[in-house]
């Protein structure tokens, strides 16, 4: 690996004299693709942030047995909007964010196919984020004004419906949903777009980076997925406000209807969050192990079957509603099936590190971190796939924590491999690595405190979204223990926020390539100039920069 | 990656114009929903923003895209051509020095799995019998023990009341202790060529105590209070006696070739003499 860091300031770097009214004006109105991920980016740390402190109010609660720092009801919010603002608020954003940065400049692209539309993709997207919590100071509900939705984030019916939730706060957690899905639906739309139409000459489908392959089978997801949850959406507002009965068990309406629907959207929502993780970890891993991705072919194949298989499976949320024999045994088969295209890229990652030259920086140790979690997270939800077990561990803090391995332990930390690895080129600047390695293990052994904790917790009949629990039941120092890791967890996220602002403060620049990759992006300055590439690239192999730096043996000749 | 020139925009180039038309297209669009918990006037002032924006938008569009002109980076702030590194990258070679790869070439026949399991099993069942007998004066106690998981449809609780002979218990420990020992021998067949290093050390030693550590902690979630009434250093030495005997006897059969080492025309089916291959 090449020396990382340049002495010499980047021209870019000293242009910022521009006053703040400029450039405020120049990041509201640009249609840039590079610009627009980093705002993605940002609104969505700016959300982690925000459910951050909404869970570790949670565990605050939960510390400690019959514990009244919380109200039941103020619990009920809290989880809601945690929840809530996770999924649509933190993990879409982000996952938009860096599709739309680095989706061009890997496939030697100047723009999207559709730059205005990303720009109002983003807008819808921050808007629903800005709906949704305006329903801390605007909604009326069943406690009065000021109070916040309180259904979950899957606002199951009735509940859901006008009898159960009075005044309007279930109204903004619809239309908060609603609007930023419009942006999901827009962004998913140009990165299919601009994958099948603006590659550079030379980029076939089988020389597509494995990022940008897993982005196109992500969006193709997005625009399955979320269309049913913005029709159910707008089947609810008609129940609430027009005096509808879709859900309406009262009045011939179907409660099961809405599950139907909401995980026909949930479940591969859960891909189209994980997919991206995976995404990362595949340019990351064979970077810093020196070595070329283990099985091109397959870990594409493998997502396509993931992406197919991710939309026959939503019912193994539901087991417990009482599906019946027949598609209790389809669900759970299904599920099963899922494990073994996953397992198919475990193993090729660990395949891709298996002889390499692994060089342990943080983006690495976060990908390490990631396989190891991922596999529990992927062995516990094999579990949970069998409807008996389910049956015993459904809504208990067995389920909790699979699905915090899944979305924390995969998602986040591979998330926070991608924002140290892909940092310098967006920014010109390293992140520090010495803060990087606090970040990674105070959040690796917090995250394990915190969510490890729980399958026992779980296993020994704590149900889920609970606000307070007697002394009596052997769960305190399992739920001490997972505050305890909260606290580490959020240490390790502000040691992240304080490395952002030293590598602005104290910058140690970059260069084009730091880390010696081999993808179009590192062929470009850092941060790269609003055109991308001067003159379009052709490239003949997967790893068009390994070409370039060794003509005697270029991959082209192998792949 | 070839680095002609496909365009050659020397001064730069031409990208979409900035805009704010997408910004007052999703404020309004939005603030016309929250108009259903807000105030009718939502509904209007959203909908004149929208308008904008809409109207905005196809004019940045028509007659003709709207464009800014970029002017290229200077040559000091561009990426510095690549610099070449001559020479081959050095790729390992399945089975040279220092390489670690081990491929399942080759495999034991079922049949030693199932030979090794039935050889560990009456093992393991004679090293029971002979500490029972020694220790306790009676040699069903341990054997009796292998039906644990049964014990509640006989409605014997773990303890002394193994000591005697129950025949049901006695059948029942003998059907879970054969099934066991042939499916754990099978694994054997089937796992011990994969691992590196010595084959009996993997069977015999560390497979027992993995056995072992994994029936310690899943006990008590089978059958509460049963792991009290389990002597664990003799179920230590019993695993072991059965896996160095099974190991044993299924590394002395004669290994067979798997599949995937014969040539492609054996794979798909037809009859050739595939003695003399390399593999």
């Amino acid at each position: 690996m090449s020396a990382s860091t340049e002495t010499r300031v980047p021209e870019a770097a000293k242009r910022t004299t521009a006053g703040w009214s400029q450039s405020l004006h120049d990041w509201v109105t640009t249609v840039d693709h590079k610009r627009l991920g980093i705002l993605y980016i940002a609104a969505g740390f700016f959300f982690l942030v925000i459910g951050g402190v909404e869970a570790i109010l949670m565990r605050a609660q939960l510390a400690v047995p019959a514990n009244t720092l919380l109200e039941p009801q103020e619990f009920n919010r809290l989880f809601t909007m945690h929840g809530t603002t996770m999924v649509f608020l933190v993990g879409m954003p982000i996952i938009t964010g860096f599709g739309n940065y680095l989706i061009p400049l890997m496939i030697g692209a100047r723009d999207m196919a559709f730059p205005r539309l990303n720009a109002w993709g983003f807008w819808m997207f921050l808007l629903g984020g800005i709906v949704l919590y305006m329903s801390y100071f605007a909604s009326m509900g069943l406690y009065g004004a000021g109070t916040a939705p309180d259904v979950g984030w899957f606002a199951y019916a009735p509940l859901a419906g006008k009898a159960f939730s009075r005044g309007n706060a279930t109204d903004y957690w619809i239309l908060g949903i609603l609007i930023s899905g419009f942006g999901s639906v827009s962004g998913a739309i140009n990165m299919v777009t601009t994958t099948l139409t603006m590659r550079c000459p030379g980029m076939k489908m089988n020389r597509l980076p494995l990022f940008v392959w897993m982005m196109l089978v992500v969006s193709f997801l997005i625009l399955l997925a979320l269309p049913v949850l913005t029709g159910a959406q707008v089947m609810l507002l008609f129940d609430r406000f027009m005096g509808a009965h879709f859900f309406d068990t009262q009045a011939g309406g179907d409660a099961v209807l809405w599950q139907h629907f909401f995980w026909f959207f949930g479940h591969p929502e859960v891909y189209i969050l994980m997919i991206p993780g995976f995404a990362y970890a595949s340019e990351i891993i064979p970077v810093f192990s020196r070595k070329v991705i283990f099985g091109y072919s397959f870990m594409v194949a493998a997502t396509i079957a993931i992406g197919l298989v991710a939309v026959g499976v939503w019912a193994h949320h539901m087991f417990t509603v009482g599906l019946g024999k027949g598609l209790s045994v389809w669900f759970a088969v299904m599920t099963m099936i899922v494990g073994i295209p996953t397992g198919i890229k475990l193993f090729n990652w660990i395949a891709t590190l298996y002889g390499g030259k692994i060089l342990l920086r943080t983006p690495m140790l976060f990908c390490i971190g990631f396989i190891g979690q991922f596999l529990v997270a992927g062995l516990s939800g094999i579990l949970l796939s069998g409807a008996p077990l389910n049956w015993q561990l459904s809504d208990s803090y067995f389920v909790v924590a699979h699905f915090h391995y899944v979305l924390i332990g995969g998602l986040v930390f591979t998330i926070f491999g991608a924002c140290y690895y892909w940092f310098p080129k967006m920014t010109g600047r390293m992140l520090s690595e010495r803060l990087g390695r606090w970040h990674f293990w105070l959040f690796f052994v917090g995250f394990h405190l915190t969510f490890t904790t729980m399958h026992v917790q779980g296993v020994l009949g704590m149900p889920r979204r609970i606000y307070t629990y007697p002394a009596e039941r052997g769960w305190e120092v399992w739920n001490a223990i997972s505050s305890s890791g909260a606290i580490l967890q959020a240490l390790g996220v502000a040691v992240f926020l304080f490395a952002l602002v030293q590598a602005f403060r104290r910058p140690q620049w970059a260069g084009p390539d730091p880390w010696n990759a081999w993808t179009l992006e590192w062929s470009t300055s850092s941060p790269p100039p609003a055109y991308n590439f001067l003159t379009i690239p052709e490239v003949r192999s997967r790893r068009p920069l390994w070409d370039l730096k060794h003509p005697d043996d270029p991959d082209w000749e192998h792949e | 990656m070839d680095s002609e020139a496909l365009a050659s925009p020397a001064e730069g180039l031409s990208l979409p114009a900035p805009t704010s038309a997408p910004l007052y297209l999703a404020v309004g669009l939005a603030l016309m929903l929250v108009s259903l918990v807000t105030s009718v006037l939502f509904v209007w002032a959203g909908g004149g923003l929208a308008l904008w924006g809409a109207v905005g938008w196809w004019r940045e569009m028509f007659p003709e895209e709207a464009k800014e002109f970029v002017p290229a980076q200077a040559e000091s702030e561009r990426a510095p051509e690549i610099v070449p590194v001559p020479g081959h990258v050095r790729n390992l070679v399945v089975g040279e020095g220092g390489h670690r790869v081990r491929l399942p070439l080759e495999y034991h026949p079922y049949s030693a799995g199932l030979k090794g399991g039935i050889a560990g099993g009456l093992a393991m069942a004679l090293v029971a019998g002979v500490h029972g007998w020694l220790t306790q004066g009676s040699a069903w106690h341990v054997f009796n023990g292998f039906a644990l998981i049964v014990l509640p449809f006989f409605g014997v609780a773990p303890g002394p009341e193994l000591a005697g002979f129950h025949a049901g218990i006695a059948l029942s420990a003998a059907v879970v202790h054969v099934v066991l020992s042939l499916l754990i021998g099978l694994v054997y067949a089937s796992v011990l060529p994969m691992l590196p290093g010595h084959p009996r050390l993997w069977g015999g030693i560390v497979a027992p105590l993995v056995w072992t550590g994994a029936g310690f902690v899943s006990i008590e979630l089978v059958e509460p209070g049963a792991a009290e009434s389990i002597q664990w250093t003799v179920f230590i030495v019993l695993q072991i006696v059965f896996g160095m005997t099974a190991g044993e006897v299924i590394s002395r059969s004669e290994r067979v070739k798997t599949l995937q080492s014969f040539p492609l025309v054996a794979r798909a089916g037809f009859e050739v003499d595939i003695e003399g291959d390399e593999l």
